[in-house]
């Protein structure tokens, strides 16, 4: 049977170390990535998300660490690769080249003091590409499936060029490589509304292209309704909720995904007023609460369970997962519950 | 009107931009033409670059206009002097966008909070001045107020500091008050009950409220309770009450916007398409002859890269600056 | 609870803190950060033995005694003949002691003209802006533009008086501008900062504006200005006197140095060692403890970085 996994997360627990404290950021988190999907990760300030996408390259500080437990494990064409366990140089090979990233606030990455053909011909020469009339030829091509016209864009400095069109750069760049996976953390923040949706038509666009399987992280639930296949909700380094896009927004299983999802602004006139406010805040770093992470908050805590015993995820349906240990009232009582 | 607290009229706002050796000067508001009256919201929604927050900024004085007139309460604000202009200062307040740039870094929430009190009462003891800033911190939501009181900005969250902003307005009581994307660098599940206390506030004290802002998606919050004007490359382009100009949008412009938005909800967003001839947004330097939007319009004809269209009323109170109609 | 208690539990808080935005409490602080509080002893203690030495807490030097020149170290006499004596037959360690107030004082002068001189000039011209600025700044430029040695060195010969502020003067004569300019850049980048155009708006008056939001920014940049600014008081003061351009009429470490390098012969005779290395010594060390306090004032003064939360 043809693996359809591509990428895997199984128990990811990660620490950060400060000022001699060890401060839990991710909390057992494990999720499939299917080749041909595009999954997204969901989370607020403070959830841990950006923390999980930089994991994927092993691209964070010196002061993180993961415990024994946690693997991350990428189903290439030769064969299942630990990545966890790379040493330096076949991480260096491993990246850009099977995974790429496009980072968040990445509009300031591209170095302004060369012109965009040079960040193409530096990135593939570092990695092992010689040819230079090839580079160009591929960049020429990539630029064109994000939609910029190469000749204009490669002779061109990044401040000549609009938000929209950097992103787009850095799309292309990080497809150089021919990666299968692409990881994107927070694309559009810093973008227009019709440019932010027109970069993710284009997102959308290669990916069919290409043949990608794509992770898009965001704290914006608008970006996963329109272009993702699977949701992950993220809570304080957990998972909290997880299924396919209709299970997640029609019939969400956790009091926090429900809670999120009524207290977003639509322009649907008529349910303004219904809209709620999920009392408190998401608690930082190190100060998780005991049991459940969410019950501080929760409308339908019971004192005894919630605040005592954590949840596992669970099946509340074919393929939808919730920690919550009344997630059947949870759903049920949808809007009401927040009253 | 009588109840206009403050309007413009043909409003420009123009700024040098200097490349090299030359500067070239561009308008970042140019001939607008808005009332902001009591107990009413005037959202003002727009891209980067549309010139929304230059006008906010314009009518609370920070920014000097270079043409056309601003009055408040009938009165040419760039003649006001002495107390009429602290009257005027005293009234136009600002909300800002970033809450964490916005407070004062080195100083305690309680100092801020009685600086500000103080100003506009200048015989009022510590004791009641903390009082009252701890009213008003359990109005906009901040409890314990004397816990946040005691605290330094970084100590407390974004959304608990743009209430300190909020709070701060409410010490001083103005009748106009900008709210600049006050709650754009929040998480989503924050802007709704931010944008109630808005409301709540100018249902309440009769302020009147110009929310200026890229997130339509908040604009149902208002209705019924103002106007929408939809800006684009310093002009306003589509004017009307918020509902109408939600429920039917005329401008190709607004249609864009409206169809752009994308909501938490994935069937609604399947249904919505993007018709514009060009993507990318348009520089403010260089806007294209005629009709601004003329570049990107899918509905575009050769009278509209000759002249710019006026607003003109199209429906009861629904103004529209477009050739179709 | 009743109103009545919560109020008072919060005017209690409230008079807690403003002592916190004290002198005092920003000692406590200090005292978490290692370098700083080394810094702070060492300083205090050069403060303290200036102190001592003015009202006559420690023995008198006594009179010359050449026959006694460079005796070598003893423990007769307890301390005072730890280092031995000087090339005119005085305990070396108290003819140093002495030299400390004189120091202290130039240096502290010295950096207190110059700082309030910089930071007056440097706030108008920030803030104000316009044609004040640009003559201002023409002022700064030209100032710093003059080569300061020779000034100094034409002055001091001028002037040729150990007065402490006349020493002091000199030093500054050129010193405060190179403060002005960062001061005047730095307001200028803080002008913009959003909290400042939230106090215009909310209508603070452009004097609430200079002192109250910009000069606090600032605080730890002045307050390192200032150790800076002693430190190279010292330098020039030293310098000066070591190089016998003021007149050798004052007791210090200046003097001390160019007395036993020229008429004392140090360099002649290994008992002479301690005569050169005791000022210098406490040279460093008062040069290093200053290093260090200025090292904490970031700590000092912004809450953010105090103490791990």
């Amino acid at each position: 049977m043809a693996e359809d996994r591509i990428l895997e997360a199984r128990n990811l627990t990660l620490y950060y170390y400060v000022k001699g404290r060890k401060l839990r950021a991710l909390d057992n988190v494990s999720f499939e990535l299917k080749r041909g999907e595009t999954l997204g990760i969901a989370g607020e300030s403070g959830s841990g998300k950006s923390t999980l996408a930089l994991s994927m390259l092993r691209l964070l500080p010196d002061n993180a660490e993961f415990d024994e437990s946690s693997q991350i494990i990428y189903y290439g064409e030769e064969g299942p690769v630990d990545v966890l366990s790379l040493k330096e140089r076949e991480l260096y090979n491993f990246r850009w080249r099977n995974i790429a990233m496009v980072f968040q606030g990445a509009l300031n990455s591209l170095n302004p003091t060369i012109r965009v053909g040079d960040h193409f011909l530096d990135t593939a020469k570092a990695h092992g590409m010689k040819d230079e009339q090839e580079i160009l030829e591929k960049s020429k091509k990539l630029l064109e499936m994000v939609r910029l016209e190469p000749r204009r864009v490669l002779r061109s400095y990044p401040h000549e060029l609009s938000g929209g069109m950097k992103q787009r750069v850095l799309i292309a760049l990080s497809l150089l490589l021919d990666p299968k996976v692409l990881i994107l953390d927070e694309p559009t923040t810093a973008l227009d509304v019709i440019t932010q949706k027109y970069v993710l038509d284009i997102i959308r666009d290669i990916k069919r292209r290409l043949d990608l399987s794509v992770i898009l992280i965001t704290h914006d639930l608008g970006l996963i309704a329109y272009i993702t296949n699977r949701v992950i909700i993220l809570y304080t380094g957990e998972i909290v909720e997880e299924g396919s896009l209709e299970d997640v927004f029609y019939s969400a299983a956790h009091p926090y995904t429900v809670g999120l999802m009524k207290s977003l602004p639509t322009l649907d006139i008529r349910e303004f007023k219904g809209l709620v406010t999920i009392p408190g805040s998401m608690p930082t770093l190190g100060n998780v609460p005991p049991g459940c992470p969410f019950h501080p908050r929760c409308p339908i805590m019971q004192v005894g369970i919630c605040d005592k015993e954590k949840p596992e995820l669970k099946a509340a349906g074919p393929d939808h997962r919730v920690a919550c240990h009344f997630y059947s009232k949870a759903r049920e009582l949808g809007a009401k519950i927040y009253g | 009107m009588a109840d206009t607290v403050l309007a413009t009229r043909n409003l420009i706002v123009t700024f040098a931009v200097s490349r090299g050796l030359r500067s070239r000067k561009f308008n970042a508001v140019d001939d607008v033409t808005l009332d902001f009256r009591k107990g009413r919201v005037t959202m003002v929604v727009g891209e980067s670059g549309a010139g929304k927050t230059t006008l906010g900024l314009a009518t609370v004085g920070a920014v000097k206009y270079s043409g056309g007139r601003m009055l408040f309460n009938g009165q040419e604000v760039s003649k006001l002097r002495g107390k009429d202009y602290k009257e005027y200062r005293r009234n136009a307040q600002y909300i800002p966008q970033d809450p964490y740039a916005s407070l004062h870094p080195f100083k305690r929430i309680s100092t801020q909070m009685l600086e500000v009190i103080k100003l506009y009462n200048k015989h009022i003891s510590d004791e009641e001045a903390l009082e009252k800033a701890e009213k008003i911190f359990e109005s906009v939501g901040l409890t314990p107020p004397g816990e946040i009181l005691n605290k330094y900005p970084f100590e407390i969250s974004g959304g608990q500091r743009q209430r300190v902003n909020i709070a701060k307005v409410l010490a001083i009581g103005p009748s106009y008050v900008v709210a600049d994307e006050p709650v754009t660098m929040l998480d989503a599940s924050l802007k709704a009950s931010l944008v109630t206390l808005m409301r709540d506030i100018i249902e309440r004290t009769g302020m009147s409220l110009a929310f200026i802002t890229h997130e339509l998606s908040l604009a149902p919050a208002f209705i019924g309770m103002g106007d929408l004007a939809v800006m684009y490359l310093a002009k306003v382009v589509e004017y009307g009450p918020i509902e109408t100009v939600l429920g039917s949008p005329l401008h190709p412009y607004t249609q864009a916007l409206m169809s752009a938005i994308l909501e938490p909800d994935p069937k609604r967003n399947a249904n919505k398409t993007l018709k514009l001839t060009k993507l990318d947004p348009p520089n403010p330097l260089n806007p294209p002859p005629g009709c601004r939007f003329s570049d990107r319009c899918p509905f575009r004809m050769d009278k509209c890269v000759t002249k710019e269209p006026e607003l003109k009323q199209v429906n009861a109170g629904h103004y529209v600056a477009c050739y179709l109609y | 609870m009743s109103r009545s208690n919560t109020m008072s539990r919060t005017i209690t808080t409230l008079r807690k803190a403003s002592r916190i935005e004290s002198l005092k409490e920003a000692m406590k602080i200090l005292v978490r950060d290692k370098q700083g509080l080394a810094g702070l002893i060492i300083v205090s203690a050069y403060v303290i033995v200036a102190i001592l030495a003015v009202i006559g807490a420690f023995p008198p030097i006594g009179g010359q005694n050449p026959a006694a020149a460079y005796a070598p170290p003893s423990l007769k006499d307890f301390p005072w003949l730890l280092f031995g004596k000087d090339f005119l037959g005085r305990p070396l360690l108290l003819v140093t002691l002495y030299g400390t107030p004189y120091i202290l004082e130039v240096a502290v002068l010295a950096a207190i003209i110059s700082l309030v001189i910089g930071l007056v000039l440097g706030l108008i011209a920030g803030y104000v802006g316009g044609v004040v600025d640009t003559f201002l700044n023409f002022i700064f430029n030209v100032v710093l533009s003059i080569p300061s040695i020779p000034l100094y060195l034409i002055l001091a010969l001028a002037f040729h008086s150990s007065n402490p502020i006349v020493v002091a003067g000199i030093l500054t004569v050129i010193g405060w501008a190179g403060l002005a300019r960062s001061i005047r850049a730095f307001v200028l980048s803080l002008k913009e900062r959003n909290f400042v155009m939230m106090a215009r708006i909310f209508g603070f008056s452009p004097l609430k504006l200079m002192f109250s939001e910009i000069l606090p920014m600032m605080a730890p940049y002045i307050f390192m200005n200032f150790l800076f600014g002693m430190l190279g008081g010292i330098y020039g003061l030293v310098g000066l006197y070591f190089l016998g351009i003021l007149p050798l009429n004052a007791n210090n470490w200046g003097v001390q140095l160019n007395l036993a390098l020229s008429i004392g012969g140090a360099v002649f005779t290994p008992r002479g060692n301690w005569a050169v290395i005791l000022p210098i010594t406490a040279i460093i060390v008062l040069q290093t403890g200053l290093i260090f306090l200025a090292s904490a004032s970031d700590t000092i003064f912004n809450p953010a970085l105090r103490g791990g939360k």
